[in-house]
């Protein structure tokens, strides 16, 4: 359980081999490669590979083709050592407007068949009227216009009565009105204007139409449906379309995704005259695959060094945890990456977030049922599962301890008699002797944990050679000093009932530290530059006066801080006895239900809350104190590939 | 304060969470057509309601314009029914600002003679929420009828003095409407609100007033030489949140171009190019978006809210009449690109 060890890899070749390499390059997913930015500046004669990358721009239009055609592009390896760029644009642009016209096409037919609907709405509301469309349309001194209009057109028309039309609405649904409107040729022009400035909708009759309104739908209807045989067919030659482009673009899409990919990695690569090099960082355990994936390759060099060997480059952190603390990572990488030679705070996180979580929420049915919900969630791959699983089983265990399964307090009061031999359960959480002895325990438990985070905070420093922090700061040795002293003091006066506070204790645990802390930037200050208070003493004194009363305070509120633990366990139990006593008064014929549902809103509710506020203990109270978090995540770039 | 006002707090901003995005604006600008817009619009975003009937391949562009107008503004009512009691006064200011659109629109038509537009963008939708009959516009042929129509209503006094069939001042029209209608908001919040809300709601809407105003200074400065006096005649009266000493300078400036100068070193650090496309107005706007989507994502007073989500719905809306009228017109992308404000 710790940061997997890296090692420094540097491949080396003639530019000529540069593709091939790049290829070789492209098939690594254990490689973490570092931008030839880095080097470029800073060192002479070096530069970078900077062609436009003529395999981007088609890539994208063959996926916005894609879309357009419905094609779901799957990726696979590709075998091609070369592509013609121009003749695969061309083959794409050519199937491309094949299907573009049959989607025209099919578009017209559409609108074509919806036009005949609108005109077949209107034959229905004419059929009562008896009247043949010939007649109608060969009126010499009436124009006829049938259509829609918006219900708010209707109402203005009355600023026109004045005009010369006749108006006749035939039904109406929520927004418009089917409708006619009738006039004169001479003031055709005039009324349509005014009908269409009312956004009127002219529904032509189509030309073929004859007859009476029932005669015209149906031939309408006749129409209708050679349209919708010629849309069949028009479906049938896109679908033909997409079928042959469907392999062929997949294709494509693998051989421009590895070109592409191949191109990209340019970034990565310092071109040193005739010479160039790829950097990056590789696990330990990897560095025999990388040198056999280069192997046959003559005249390429892979140099294995030490991850620090290179100042200008950060080694990246890859995480190595085992089964039991691995899914804690997550909090870990949500807080921040360890850094490379950081202490990997997934095992305590692991181990104090289980402890606090069982503490704050045991019940033993509870904990099965999270360990079941989580087992479901991780096989769907979610991380937040797998910590489920976990915490679920700290849950069950303490559940043991509390005696409590789904709330009912006495279930397992058999087994501590039979097995144990107990006359009740060894924790009885509702008991007003227990309250004290468990937020006591709480608060010691709160103590050990920041110690701890202390104790590592200073080992972490000292292995950096940041002495000064490690020593002088609130979280380092000093601080360590001068919290541990208090709370022997305290430990001492309230159980063992001896004063330790004379002078010489005073004195060396708490005012002594308390200075160093006070002089920590001055000390700093002093050895960087020779200038202990570079600003006037003034200034200084009052802000460390004051950080010091912050530092004193925030030891203190850290350390109550987990006197909530001890409160979750009350409210758990206390939510408890709300469901069963609501059990009780319903009685036996649905106090079942109620039992039910109340553990589903506890575990729901109480459970969303103390795993948030278990995190809040974790990032807050703890990690705070020793985690930095300013690392480098371990990126295989071509993971994917 | 109510739960329910707390509950319109949360609605505006679930409201707001679904207006349009980035994304939805560049696919918008790719259009060719009203249709294509319309399309788009009914079957990619929150408007697929609205435009559920609406057929995309003669949708007309004014009809279009509406039916989003009225989408807006149904979303802007929904809100109302959240309102508190005592506060419900405040809410309904946004009505009244329709029925002043209304008239001053009324008004336009008249001057300019062309009525049948203004009748067919006439929003009768409006008509179950006016304090007058919209219906009774269609009876308006001069200003005489306007005058009867306003004459039951609370603008009447304000706007007789200005309503003359001959030599008849529109600014001075709009003028008095707006003082009536930001003087009615301030009175409302001074006596229904108090201690922060009260500030908070008072302190937004003097923003508006004062960007407002900016852009009245401007535009005198640039297309009337403006004088001092004549440019304070116009403005309207708000509590200067700019610097007193600086709103001076602004009102003495001596060209349009000394106007952004000052400007850029105030709190709404103005740097207009005054050779690129934008107006003042655009560019006023995009203070005002950021302003309210900061209340929008910041305020916990509901009514502080409300007027942020009134402020971003009515940009949006602009937002989609520019591009509609963008496309109808063959204004290039790129053009209609710069109208937007996201």
């Amino acid at each position: 359980m710790a940061i997997t060890k890296m090692r420094l890899i540097n491949i080396v070749a003639d530019v000529d081999k540069l593709d091939d390499v790049l290829t070789r390059f492209c098939t690594l997913d254990m490689f973490h490669p570092e931008p030839a930015s880095k080097f470029v500046d800073q060192v002479k004669g070096s530069a970078t590979f900077e062609d436009a990358n003529p395999y981007e721009p088609l890539l994208q239009r063959l996926q916005e083709v894609s879309t357009d055609m419905n094609i779901d592009l799957t990726h696979h390896m590709s075998n091609k050592t070369d592509i013609d760029v121009d003749e695969i644009e061309k083959i794409i642009e050519t199937k491309y407007n094949r299907f573009s016209l049959c989607k025209q096409a099919k578009q017209e037919v559409e609108q074509v068949i919806q036009e005949d609907k609108d005109a077949i709405q209107q034959m229905i509301n004419l059929e009562d009227l008896g009247i043949s469309l010939d007649e109608i349309f060969a009126c010499k001194y009436l124009q006829v216009r049938f259509g829609r209009l918006p219900l708010d057109s209707v109402e203005k028309l009355k600023y026109y009565s004045g005009k010369p039309f006749i108006f006749k609405s035939f039904n109406t649904d929520s927004v418009y009105s089917w409708c006619v409107y009738l006039t004169t040729p001479k003031y055709a022009g005039e009324i349509d204007n005014i009908f269409s400035s009312l956004y009127f909708e002219r529904i032509h009759i189509p030309s073929f139409v004859h007859g009476t309104p029932e005669k015209a739908k149906e031939n309408m209807m006749i129409d209708i449906e050679l349209n919708q045989q010629t849309l069949k067919h028009i479906d049938d030659e896109l679908n033909k379309v997409i079928s042959e482009c469907r392999d062929l673009f997949t294709e494509y899409y693998c051989d421009l995704v590895k070109f592409n990919t191949m191109f990209e990695a340019r970034k990565y690569v310092v071109r040193l005259g005739e010479r160039f090099s790829i950097t990056g960082f590789v696990v330990e355990n990897d560095v025999e695959a990388v040198k056999k994936a280069f192997s046959d390759m003559k005249n390429v060099e892979v140099e294995d060094r030490p991850a620090h060997s290179d100042k200008r480059l950060t080694p990246p952190t890859k995480l190595k945890n085992g089964w039991l603390t691995r899914p804690f990572s997550f909090f870990v990488e949500m807080y921040g990456m360890p850094s490379y030679d950081e202490f990997d705070p997934t095992p305590l996180v692991a181990i104090s977030y289980m402890l606090l979580f069982g503490i704050m929420f045991g019940d033993v049915g509870q904990g099965i049922v999270l360990m079941l919900v989580g087992y479901f969630f991780a096989r769907r791959g979610m991380k937040l599962g797998e910590i489920g699983v976990r915490i679920g089983l700290s849950s069950t265990i303490f559940g043991f301890f509390y005696g409590s399964v789904f709330g009912f307090e006495e279930l397992l009061n058999p087994l501590y008699k039979t097995v144990f031999h107990m006359h009740e359960k060894p924790i009885d959480v509702m008991s007003s002797s227990f309250t004290m002895q468990l937020l006591i325990g709480t608060i010691a438990i709160g103590i050990t944990l920041i110690i701890l985070c202390m104790v590592i905070n200073i080992i972490n420093r000292l292995k950096k050679h940041d002495y000064i922090e490690g020593l002088c700061s609130q979280n380092g040795l000093a601080g360590l000093v001068l919290y541990g002293s208090a709370i022997f003091a305290v430990i001492a006066m309230m159980v063992l009932k001896i004063n330790v506070l004379n002078p010489f204790y005073i004195i060396i645990c708490f005012v002594l530290p308390l200075i160093v802390i006070f002089l920590k930037e001055a000390i700093a200050s002093k050895i960087a530059t020779g200038i202990m208070f570079p600003e006037k003493f003034g200034g200084y004194f009052t802000e460390a006066f004051f950080e010091v009363f912050e530092i004193i305070l925030t030891f203190l509120a850290n350390t109550m801080s987990f006197l909530r633990v001890g409160g979750f366990v009350l409210s758990h139990a206390g939510m408890m006895l709300v469901v069963m006593t609501l059990a009780e008064m319903v009685g036996p014929a649905f106090g079942w239900l109620v039992i039910i549902l109340g553990n589903i809103f506890v575990m729901c509710l109480e459970g969303m809350i103390v795993g948030i506020q278990v995190l809040r203990l974790e990032f807050y109270e703890m990690f705070s104190r020793y985690f930095e978090g300013n690392g480098v995540g371990f990126k295989p770039t071509f993971q994917e590939v | 304060m109510s739960l329910s006002a707390n509950g319109m707090a949360s609605k505006a901003k679930a409201m707001y969470g679904k207006h349009l995005s980035k994304y939805d604006y560049e696919e918008l600008l790719k259009k060719h057509s009203v249709g294509e817009v319309a399309n788009y619009l009914k079957n990619n975003t929150y408007y697929s309601e609205t435009l559920k009937d609406v057929k995309e391949n003669s949708v007309h562009r004014g009809q279009l314009e509406n039916l989003l107008r009225r989408s807006s503004f149904d979303r802007r009512v929904r809100l109302h029914r959240y309102a508190d009691y005592n506060t419900k006064e405040f809410y309904k200011c946004s009505i009244e600002l329709a029925e002043i659109n209304q008239v001053l629109a009324c008004i336009r038509a008249l001057m300019s003679d062309d009525y049948t537009s203004f009748i067919a963008e006439l929003p009768l939708y409006l008509n179950p929420y006016t304090s007058y009959d919209l219906n009774e516009f269609l009876s308006v042929k001069r200003i005489s009828d306007l005058k009867k129509v306003l004459k039951s209503t609370k603008y009447y006094e304000n706007l007789n003095p200005f309503l003359n069939d001959e030599n008849m001042d529109y600014a001075e029209c709009e003028h008095a409407l707006m003082v009536y209608y930001y003087k009615h908001m301030k009175d409302i919040v001074n006596k229904k609100y108090h201690g922060k809300s009260k500030k908070e709601l008072l302190s937004m809407i003097d923003e508006m007033i004062e960007l407002k105003n900016i852009s009245k200074i401007y535009r005198m400065k640039k297309y009337f030489d403006g004088t001092p006096e004549e440019i304070k005649k116009v403005l309207l009266e708000c509590k200067n949140l700019m610097n007193k000493e600086r709103y001076e300078k602004v009102l003495n400036a001596n060209s349009s171009s000394e106007v952004v100068k000052i400007l850029a070193e105030s709190t709404y650090n103005i740097e207009l190019d005054e050779e690129s496309f934008l107006h003042i107005e655009d560019y006023i706007n995009r203070i005002q978006y950021d302003l309210a989507k900061k209340c929008m994502n910041f305020s916990t007073n509901p009514s502080v809210i409300y007027l942020a989500y009134f402020i971003l719905d009515d940009i949006e809306l602009t937002n989609l009449i520019n591009i509609v009228e963008g496309i109808r017109y063959n204004v290039s992308p790129s053009k209609i690109e710069q109208l937007i404000i996201y």
